[in-house]
């Protein structure tokens, strides 16, 4: 009977034009894929689920016994610890869930309830799963491994994170900076005397956080920076001299306004206007015209923030009447000179556009 | 007597910590989780003080601030913020705001500030 | 006669199927390369914390940029609910493109609004500007309703630019649902320096049927109508696969006009949305692109795959008849625009992949279909199909279709799993099953027509009536 069957299928398939072949060939092909691809999904969807409903229960968990330990005087600290430990760090799950939650609270928290948080998780033994992330290889364990020790000042040998710091990837890199700048006493930025890659403005951004929210030392004289061979470095150095008053290094800072890198020029205008340098706008104003557009703009808010009206009017006659941006920014800055002229500027701009057009 | 405060705050770990630690100090807290249940609680009751983050759903803490201080400017209000940027802040003090704590915050300074402006 | 028809007919079959098999390996790169790409943005942005971002003063301010025409039915909550938006420096600026309803009305009532003289000048020309509003509540501050005689989308955005205060711009539909964080996500993009970042887009949703409050997205549903359904899979092949993918390689052609982030100095320099096509958003972008290439300035365009832009499709056939009719004709507008990119190497992605791929694939591919159905129709009539092989190609092409789909289907429960309830999978399984029978034909049709109006020279938008957003569980505002 099978042998029939399997002959009678043999004939009739090798009897079919080529292209039918192959339009089956393909049908059972990719029913096959879909039918797979649909258990995946539905395999998927089991696992994601009862995942997170052990996660929301490990989080609720952790909200209640994080917050009694925190700020319930009367919480046996040292017998709730162990319990916690014994019942609820068994899974690779409850652990994840518990690193997160602990880093959640400490990113919110600071003070006193910070470090009681670094010490119970020390207590809790997770230090030591951190450290397995990091030897783990794949970059994304390894960056968050970094985060979560450089977040909660546990440290490591150097050489260990040191390896990272000019990583190709973006998010080791940084995460590697940021362990030795958090966990720094003092010269919290020495990691950029190796750096080699470009700082990027999203690095920029987390480094000046944590040098505000983590390092307690003293600020760092940025103007040793100022000659780094990256200008994102130079860049970066001159905006915290501002944002730290380092009022010292202002005439460390006045070749960079003649830079011929516009963002550095304008990072060091920027910095000196915050500086509240007034000599500054000697400086810039007999010089508008030379500018790019970008630096105009900051000449003229240069002058809102630190001139009078007589410097205004002598960039007045400088920008060209078609030049609309700086136009506009110029008058508005006019209108908030002379106040009570306001409505004058306005009407008379707007006399101007209608016979332009 | 029982100070009643009104906790505006959107971060469920915040509101927990929050509550926790007012509770702790003796005060009636009660928590809005957004904007909108926030304007709700305030039409309906008066409160000894206002604790507010700034970035909430649905309504912003600024126009919040802005309905307190029509209604009832001597309800004190705290800022609890992840702002640090200074206009951010001149912007809350302008409106009215009697304090503004960036996150992230010391529950223990916060306490005492709570305390301060309800004494 | 008998020999020359079957020739004609081996031939035809031959050509058909080399095309499909084209597309199909086509499809089979996109999705492979799109796998790759969301995996390693899950993991980059596994432990961002953003406390970080919010406190910068070094993210650039946004203007976001949102045209209103007679949207009065939600207007009020939409703005309330774009001014909680999660960022640390932001302004609004709604554009009242001369709606006939209340809008502007209601507008000015509840956010307190009076006019203000506001220095402006046309670096796009635009229609005439009535009035411009700012509120006198501080707690508004960052409002700004300009009133413009009426224009259009592409005019009234246009007028946007002329009028906001920074330099990117954020350009989205006035109803559409942002998610908190979306300005956050779509930024990051331009702060990874290297080469200019011009644009970056996200990936859009289907808000149909959700669970909608004063302009915010409380519970995700799939939708009720099948016409919408199909979008949710649409939306995934498109966003999650296709764009995904062109992303990896900065082939991106499109950013929607639903929601996009541009640099605004290089968007007046190509010279703001073009008002004379129904494909602006497109058009928009190809122009920024040419325009960087021929100035050969190193530059790139950011996506972002996390779902941050909810936005209410159509859920009738007539109207979903009339968008596709019009996204054709945008298609086939941008392409002929820029055909000069089209194959040529100086354009090295965009000339060599991108333009030839919405060309030959995006445009080209109803009607090459539509030809086929004409040929089997006339070899029907001829009394010449081979029913067997017809059915077994026909076979093929629906097992494919419905392969793309499920992928598709297995990358959203990969990445985002926004549709959480179980019984949801199935109804989507089901959705795709009827697709290429129920939906894609009427797809296919409009994409037909839509050139077809092209020819006789119709240029006008097609009037999207929404429903509006509300849905019966929607709780009444007090």
């Amino acid at each position: 009977m099978l042998y029939i069957g399997i002959s009678n299928f043999d004939s009739l398939w090798s009897d079919l034009p080529w292209i039918m072949k192959w339009n089956i060939l393909f049908s059972l092909v990719f029913l096959a894929l879909a039918i797979s691809f649909f258990a995946v999904i539905i395999w998927i969807r089991i696992y994601k689920n009862i995942r997170n409903e052990k996660k929301k229960k490990q989080q609720e968990l952790l909200i209640d016994f994080l917050n009694s330990f925190l700020f319930d005087e009367d919480f046996d600290k040292e017998s709730q610890i162990e319990y916690f430990k014994k019942e609820h760090l068994k899974s690779s799950l409850e652990i994840k869930v518990t690193i997160k939650e602990i880093l959640h609270f400490h990113e919110n928290l600071k003070g006193e309830s910070a470090r009681e948080l670094e010490f119970l998780f020390r207590k809790l033994g997770l230090v030591d799963f951190i450290l397995i992330d990091l030897n783990k290889g794949s970059w994304y364990t390894t960056a968050r491994a970094i985060n979560a020790l450089s977040e909660l000042g546990i440290e490591v040998p150097d050489h260990k994170i040191e390896v990272y710091l000019n990583e190709s990837r973006n998010e080791v890199r940084q995460q590697s900076q940021l362990y030795f700048l958090k966990l720094a006493e003092e010269n919290p930025l020495a990691f950029l005397n190796k750096t080699v890659r470009p700082l990027t403005t999203w690095q920029q951004i987390y480094i000046e956080n944590a040098l505000k929210n983590f390092y307690k030392g003293t600020p760092p004289d940025f103007s040793q920076w100022l000659e780094h061979d990256l200008s994102s470095v130079v860049e970066f150095s001159i905006r915290m001299i501002a944002r730290y008053n380092q009022f010292e290094h202002i005439e460390k800072l006045l070749p960079y306004i003649k830079h011929h890198n516009d963002i550095i020029k304008w990072e060091a205008i920027n910095s000196l206007v915050s500086l509240e340098y007034t000599e500054l706008l000697e400086i810039i104003i007999p010089d508008f015209m030379n500018n790019s557009k970008l630096i105009k703009l900051q000449i003229l808010e240069a002058v809102k923030l630190l001139g009078s009206y007589e410097d205004l009017k002598r960039i007045g006659d400088q920008i060209e009447t078609t030049d609309w941006e700086l136009r506009i920014k110029y008058l508005n800055i006019e209108q908030d000179f002379l106040p009570d002229k306001k409505e004058r500027i306005y009407s008379q701009f707007m006399l101007e556009k209608q016979f332009s057009i | 007597m029982m100070k009643k405060i009104l906790v505006i705050e959107d971060n469920p770990m915040v509101i927990k910590s929050l509550e926790f630690k007012l509770k702790r100090d003796g005060n009636n807290v009660i928590i809005a989780n957004d904007g909108r249940e926030a304007m709700k609680h305030l039409k309906e009751t008066v409160f000894d003080l206002i604790l507010t983050d700034l970035m909430l759903p649905f309504v912003t803490g600024n126009e919040l601030i802005s309905y307190i201080k029509k209604n009832t400017p001597d309800t004190p209000i705290i800022v609890l913020s992840t702002s640090t940027q200074e206009n951010i802040i001149m912007d809350a003090f302008n409106m009215g705001v009697d304090d503004f704590i960036t996150k992230p915050f010391s529950p223990n300074e916060l306490s005492l500030r709570v305390k301060r402006l309800l004494g | 006669m008998g020999s020359a028809l079957s020739q004609f007919t081996e031939i035809a079959s031959w050509l058909f199927l080399i095309y499909g098999s084209i597309i199909s390996s086509g499809y089979l790169f996109t999705a492979i390369y799109s796998l790759f790409e969301i995996r390693d943005y899950k993991r980059r942005n596994n432990f961002e914390d953003d406390i970080a971002l919010l406190q910068s003063l070094n993210l650039p301010a946004i203007s976001i940029l949102a045209p209103a025409f007679n949207e009065g039915l939600n207007i009020v909550e939409n703005v309330r609910s774009l001014l909680t938006i999660n960022y640390p420096s932001f302004e609004i600026v709604i554009i009242n493109d001369g709606s006939s309803d209340n809008s502007l009305e209601l507008l000015i009532k509840e956010y307190e609004l009076e006019p203000k003289n506001i220095l402006y000048h046309n670096f796009v020309e635009t229609k005439e500007i009535k009035n411009i509003y700012k509120s006198t509540n501080k707690a508004f501050r960052n409002l700004t309703v300009v009133d413009k005689k009426n224009g259009g989308k592409a005019d009234a955005l246009n007028t946007g630019i002329n009028i906001c205060q920074h330099e990117v711009i954020c350009c989205i539909d006035v109803d559409c649902i942002l998610e908190n964080d979306a300005m956050l996500k779509l930024i990051k993009p331009f702060l990874n320096n290297g080469n200019k970042v011009i644009a970056s887009g996200g990936v859009i949703r289907v808000a149909n049927s959700c669970v909608i409050e004063d302009g915010r997205l409380i519970e995700v549903k799939l939708p009720d109508t099948f016409v919408a359904r199909v979008q949710v899979l649409e939306y995934f092949r498109a966003f999650l696969m296709g764009r995904m993918a062109w992303s990896r390689v900065d082939g991106l052609l499109l950013i929607s006009g639903a929601f996009g982030m541009f640099d605004k100095q290089i968007v007046i320099e190509a010279g703001g949305y073009n008002t004379n096509t129904v494909g602006e958003d497109m058009e928009l972008l190809v122009r920024m692109r040419r325009m960087m290439q021929e100035k050969n300035i190193p530059y790139t365009v950011g996506f972002v795959p996390d779902p941050l832009c909810w936005t209410e499709v159509p859920q009738t056939w007539k109207v979903l008849q009339r968008q596709r009719n019009r996204w054709t004709r945008g298609t086939a507008e941008t392409l002929w625009l820029h055909k000069r990119m089209m194959f040529n190497p100086k354009y090295k992605v965009l000339g060599m992949l991108s333009t030839p791929f919405w060309f030959f694939f995006e445009w080209l591919a109803p009607l090459i279909e539509f030809t086929g159905i004409i040929f089997f129709l006339v070899l029907l009539l001829l009394n010449q199909i081979s029913w067997p092989v017809f059915l077994t190609f026909f076979l093929a092409v629906y097992s494919f279709a419905f392969l793309f789909s499920v992928t598709a289907l297995f990358f959203e429960e990969y990445s985002f799993q926004q549709y959480k309830k179980p019984s949801y999978i199935f109804r989507l399984i089901g959705t795709a099953l009827l697709e290429p029978i129920i939906y894609h034909p009427v797809i296919m049709w409009s994409a037909v027509m839509g050139n077809f109006d092209l020819l006789r020279g119709k240029n006008s938008w097609g009037v999207m009536s929404r429903a509006g957003l509300s849905n019966p569980v929607k709780k009444q505002k007090d």
